[in-house]
């Protein structure tokens, strides 16, 4: 078997050549934040209270300020009823892989919330796949503060894979861990939504561009994220961690300034555009919700003139049976 | 329904045929062999008191009032938490005997939860209706789902959080379960019973990965809670509880005694008489298989008809259709079968042989994993299918429970068949074949880890099933090495991007298959296996779909894609493909004086190169076609012997007789290498030649070797050489094992052949005889002899 075993090594793949740094004693200095010492072992906390944030609403104490009503109906989802900034936990993760298998690991946990008017982001780092329970740990802990999610695609992703550790890490006794009970505002899903025919496409960085007027410099592709941890962890390049975690920074601080841009859309009372097509947006949504006045609203005669031929050829037929319902 | 009256006395319909037979001149002298086995009596045991009363009646309602004994033994042993593996003949009802505890366990504790795994989604099909339908008729709520790569997603869902039993197949477990495991909470947590059917088809390299894929199941279900046992049910092979406890890594109890009846079974061998005697040339076996069956059908007896590739189920089912439609009876009474068609069409199949509309069936070896297609009288096998478990396997299709059957072998004219035919004791006084399994190969255990760590992170000191913790602790190192793994602290992390049951495949599969359309009328008419597709669906290939006849008008190969439109012609087409292999790299050789051996890397290619035109029923060649398509490589390791000029020169024996004398010892250390690397035959290639030629060509079993002198055709320069090579991309280890052991091998053949009762050489040694009466036997243990002396110069 043994000298098997060696042959073995020509049958193996010849890695992802990271190259072998010298091993340094502490890598610790080079990281920002600090090293926690938890009940489930140490854990890398980096922590900020934000100053700006990206977009039309710079200061975070004006962000999200309010109560948004009716935006559950228009999103289709009851369980956003209530959507307050004081109940919002905004998560955005990084995982060693797009697989949402057992084997992925979620090394950065980033979340942000408010505390009154402040805006806190807080990192939860695995510096190792040891710490990673921690790290789910102290998620617990802010998931038992806060009730509603706010993540980009993290419907189909985020949650897949921190159900899947929360598995592996045997938390799911933990009422808290039974994640896909929450109400979850997803901006890819929603956002596809309001503004379908309006922006090219649904990506974080055309969503970025086009509502919060952004462009992020210098940032990395999310592709590069596991290569980065891998070559961290063979004892290597600690920048190329501190890349993925200013890179998931933005993720997040852009996240909350389009969760405002988005609930903004939805009710022309605080200010949502009137571009036509984004009318188009809302009265679609309106007549899946059933509410006939707001379909009416929203497709009046200047809107219907803007519309091109086909879109047109919708609002009719969507106004008709609005105005048939009313009726009735 | 085998016997009829006739002027007031009972008649038996097989009988009264085989005296027919027997009587005619022109069959008689074929018939090489037959031989009746007696009918057995049913032996039942009642129904074990923990059985309720549910489910007994809704097998009563089905006409079983008590269970047979193997039965009543398999569902005790279960119902006590004793793995097991149930041995016995097709359709003795192994279903009911694991169904019954299983149901049992999920009404008294509705947590239970259950995987049944087959080999095909097809199976998995007809056993997910049988337990539905079980389960409405004893009101026991099941809720039960096949889940493989069809079930939409919805259905998915639902399966994983509330499915009690859960069918599936190896692949399916292997990279669409067991990496998602945490999706599947529910049922490892409770999972109490995993159900392997046909385990006896889990040998070799393809069991050695399922070996494999099972210690991963065990693991995530620990991890989760659960704790199974295990149900296996296998044909009857020489060494099924071997087989079983290697495979599940557990000692089992083995269930082997049959309580099922069996009527009187006539088994007859019939052999194709000679039509030239000059040249030796035998009636075509095909044609004789369709007039027996036609006799078969005029006493209105039910078949089954087994034939040896898809192009003879075709030409069968045509020339078997033809006939009875001349006779005046209804043509679609004759049908083929295959477990690639629809569930509904094998639903319809199935209730036509029921209820009598259809007789006949013609159907590729496919069948043999099982579907329950009802009682029928008859079995003709055209062609022997090469190992004596499948051909029993297909024999037990015919014949149930009582009255007589008739199994029937109709030998080719290859030497294997002729051999059988001449020498019926072979396959009649000799037990089945052993499977073997090595669950420890290298390769494959490595492919597993990876899997395994993605599953599960290891602990420093775990073992991984039956592999001891420094074993499997050296494995982890070397990937963690290779930085497929991280260790961090005392475990091992999978820690790369990839998923890696993504790139192991368990099965040899080559490529994607193709869509056969028929554009005139724009619909699917077949879909193809990407090797089959070379030898079927070049341009002008006449293809037949159930007795319809296409030509291929257009192949778009990189879209794997036919499209082809119906004719009517007089012939059929028949590929022509050669192989050869190549030497790319020499790794590792030694030099013996008289004898080398070497190991390395190699290619072995197959090209389809032309395909022949032949007339129906006359089997005439009427023309020929050239075809252009791309070779079929497989790149893989391989180990060969070659011998030189000094081994052998005072035996004075010309080369073509050193030759074929290298082919019969080659046969014989295949099947000894086979047990040695405990793979199955079929994993290892084998081939033939001189090492000085620049490409070796295979002899496929039964032909005669061909090879190429080496170029400046001085007979010194002839250096026989005998290859061996692992049948899957890459090599699985296999060829560099042999490497190491050939020493052994080629000593334990020399005995093999030296203790073989035959005369001249048999299917168990060296192969058949060769014609010319030449004495191979003697030569080849000779040279093996002289080979083993060479290697191990100590040797005496």
């Amino acid at each position: 078997m043994a000298d098997l075993l060696d042959r073995l090594r020509r049958h193996l793949p010849g890695a992802d050549a990271v190259p072998m740094a010298s091993p340094r004693q502490d890598r610790a200095p080079e990281l920002p934040g600090h090293l926690e010492e938890t009940s489930e072992g140490p854990l890398r906390i980096v922590r900020e209270e934000v100053r700006q944030l990206p977009g039309p609403v710079p200061d975070p104490a004006a962000c999200l300020v309010g109560e948004v009503t009716r935006h559950h109906v228009l999103l289709a989802d009851p369980r956003l009823a209530g959507f307050h900034r004081d109940r919002a936990l905004f998560v955005d993760i990084e995982a060693t892989g797009l697989s949402r298998g057992a084997g992925t690991l979620a090394f950065l946990l980033g979340t942000a919330w408010f505390e009154g008017s402040s805006l806190v982001l807080e990192q939860l780092l695995a510096e190792h796949p040891g710490q990673e329970r921690a790290a789910l740990h102290r998620f617990l802990i802010r998931l038992q503060e806060r009730s509603h999610f706010v993540s980009y695609n993290g419907k189909s992703y985020d949650l897949s894979v921190l159900q899947s550790r929360m598995v592996m890490h045997r938390f799911m006794d933990a009422p808290e861990a039974a994640l896909r009970l929450r109400p979850h505002l997803d901006l890819l899903h929603s956002g596809r939504r309001v503004w379908r025919g309006i922006l090219p496409d649904h990506r974080l960085r055309t969503l970025e561009a086009t509502l919060l007027g952004m462009v992020r410099d210098g940032d990395i592709p999310g592709a590069r994220v596991p290569h980065l941890y891998f070559a961290f962890l063979a004892g290597g390049d600690a920048g190329g961690l501190l890349q993925v975690l200013e890179h998931n920074r933005r993720d997040i601080l852009s996240m909350v300034s389009l969760s405002h841009v988005l609930l903004a859309a939805l009710s022309p009372e605080t200010g949502g555009s009137s571009a036509p097509v984004l009318r188009l947006n809302r009265a679609r949504i309106h007549d899946r919700a059933g509410c006939w006045d707001a379909v009416v609203r929203e497709l009046d005669a200047r809107t219907l003139e803007g519309l091109g031929a086909a879109a047109r050829e919708e609002a009719r037929r969507l106004l008709d049976r609005a105005r048939r319902r009313t009726r009735d | 329904m085998f016997r009829y009256r006739d002027g007031g006395k009972l008649v038996d319909r097989i009988e009264e045929l085989l005296s027919g037979w027997k009587a005619d001149r022109g069959v008689a002298a074929d018939i090489t062999s037959h031989t009746v086995l007696a009918p057995r009596g049913a032996e039942h045991l009642p129904w074990p008191p923990w059985v309720p009363q549910e489910l007994r009646r809704a097998w009563a309602a089905r006409g079983v009032t008590e269970p047979y004994s193997h039965q009543a033994e398999a569902m005790e042993h279960i119902r006590q938490d004793r793995d097991m593996v149930l041995v016995t003949p097709t359709a003795s009802g192994k279903t009911l005997a694991y169904n019954v505890p299983v149901l049992a366990a999920i009404r008294e504790q509705p947590e239970t939860r259950a995987l049944y795994v087959f080999p095909t989604k097809a199976l998995a099909q007809d056993q997910y209706h049988e337990l539905l339908a079980l389960s409405r008729e004893a009101g026991v709520p099941v809720r039960t789902h096949t889940f493989d790569g069809d079930t939409p997603g919805d259905a998915r869902e639902a399966v994983r959080e509330t499915g009690h039993v859960v069918m599936t197949n190896p692949d399916m477990l292997h990279s669409g379960i067991l990496p998602h495991h945490p999706r599947w909470l529910k049922l490892f947590a409770n999972l109490r019973y995993v159900v392997l059917d046909e385990v006896h088809t889990y040998r070799g390299v393809f069991g050695s990965h399922m070996a494999n894929v099972l210690r991963r199941l065990l693991r995530v279900a620990l991890f989760h809670g659960g704790r199974p046992v295990f149900v296996c049910c296998s044909a009857t092979i020489a060494n099924p509880g071997e087989l079983a406890a290697r495979l599940i890594g557990r000692p089992v109890e083995v269930v082997e005694r049959s309580g099922a009846p069996r009527g009187r079974r006539h088994v007859v061998l019939y052999n194709p008489p000679v039509v030239n005697s000059e040249l030796g040339i035998r009636a075509s076996y095909l044609q004789k298989t369709r007039s027996l069956v036609q006799d078969l059908l005029r006493r209105d007896l039910s078949v089954i008809v087994f034939a040896l590739s898809r192009l003879n189920v075709e030409l069968l089912l045509k020339y078997l259709r033809e006939g009875v439609g001349k006779e005046g009876r209804d043509p679609a009474a004759v049908q083929g079968y295959r477990g690639g068609y629809l569930p509904s069409r094998r639903r319809e199949i199935e209730a036509g042989i029921r209820e009598g509309r259809i007789r006949c069936v013609v159907a590729t070896n496919a069948l043999e994993l099982g579907i329950d297609i009802g009682s029928l009288e008859a079995c003709v096998v055209a062609g022997y299918p090469g190992t004596q478990a499948s051909l029993w396997q297909q024999w037990g299709r015919s014949g149930r429970r009582a009255g007589t059957s008739l199994a029937l072998l109709v030998a080719r004219s290859t030497p294997v068949d002729q051999y059988l035919a001449g020498h019926p004791d072979f396959l009649l006084g000799r037990s089945p074949e052993s499977a073997l399994l090595d669950p420890d190969n290298p390769c494959i255990l490595a492919d597993h880890v990876k899997c395994a760590a993605f599953e599960l992170p290891f602990d420093a000191g775990e073992a991984f099933g039956t592999l001891p913790p420094p074993q499997t602790g050296r494995l982890l190192d070397l990937l963690a090495e290779a930085r497929l793994l991280h260790r961090a602290g005392d475990r091992y992390h999978w820690m790369q991007e990839t998923f890696p049951a993504s790139t192991v495949s368990l099965r040899n599969i080559p490529g994607q298959n193709f869509v056969v359309v028929d554009v005139e009328h724009g619909r699917v008419v077949a879909e193809v296996d990407f090797v089959g597709a070379h030898t079927t669906l070049h341009p002008e290939a006449i293809h037949n779909v159930e007795g319809v006849q296409y030509q291929v008008k257009r192949l778009d190969y990189d879209g794997r894609r036919a499209e082809v439109e119906r004719v009517e012609t007089d012939y059929f087409t028949d590929a022509e493909s050669y192989v050869q292999v190549k030497v790319l790299d020499v790794e590792v050789g030694e030099d013996h004086g008289p004898a080398s051996r070497q190991r390395g890397e190699v290619a072995v290619t197959e090209k389809v190169v032309g395909f022949k035109k032949i007339r129906f029923y006359t089997a005439e060649n009427v023309g020929y076609g050239q075809v252009n398509l791309p070779e079929l490589t497989l790149h893989t390791t391989g180990v060969w012997l070659t011998l030189g000029a000094d081994l052998l020169p005072d035996l004075m024996r010309t080369p073509e007789e050193i030759q074929d004398a290298l082919l019969g010892l080659g046969r014989a250390m295949h099947a000894v290498a086979a047990l040695h690397l405990m793979c199955s035959v079929a994993d290892l290639g084998r081939c033939i030649g001189d090492r000085h030629a620049p490409q070796l060509t295979p002899a496929e079993p039964g032909m005669r070797g061909r090879y190429h002198r080496a170029e400046a055709g001085d007979p010194r320069l002839f250096s026989p050489t005998l290859f061996f090579y692992d049948r899957r991309p890459g090599g699985v280890g296999l060829s560099e094992h042999l490497y190491e052991i050939i020493p052994g091998v080629l000593e334990h053949s020399r005995r093999l052949v030296r203790d073989c009762p035959c005369t001249r050489g048999c299917p168990a040694c060296i192969g058949p005889p060769a014609g010319g009466g030449r004495e191979l036997r003697g030569l080849a243990m000779e040279i093996a002899a002289r080979l083993v002396a060479a290697f191990l110069p100590g040797h005496g």
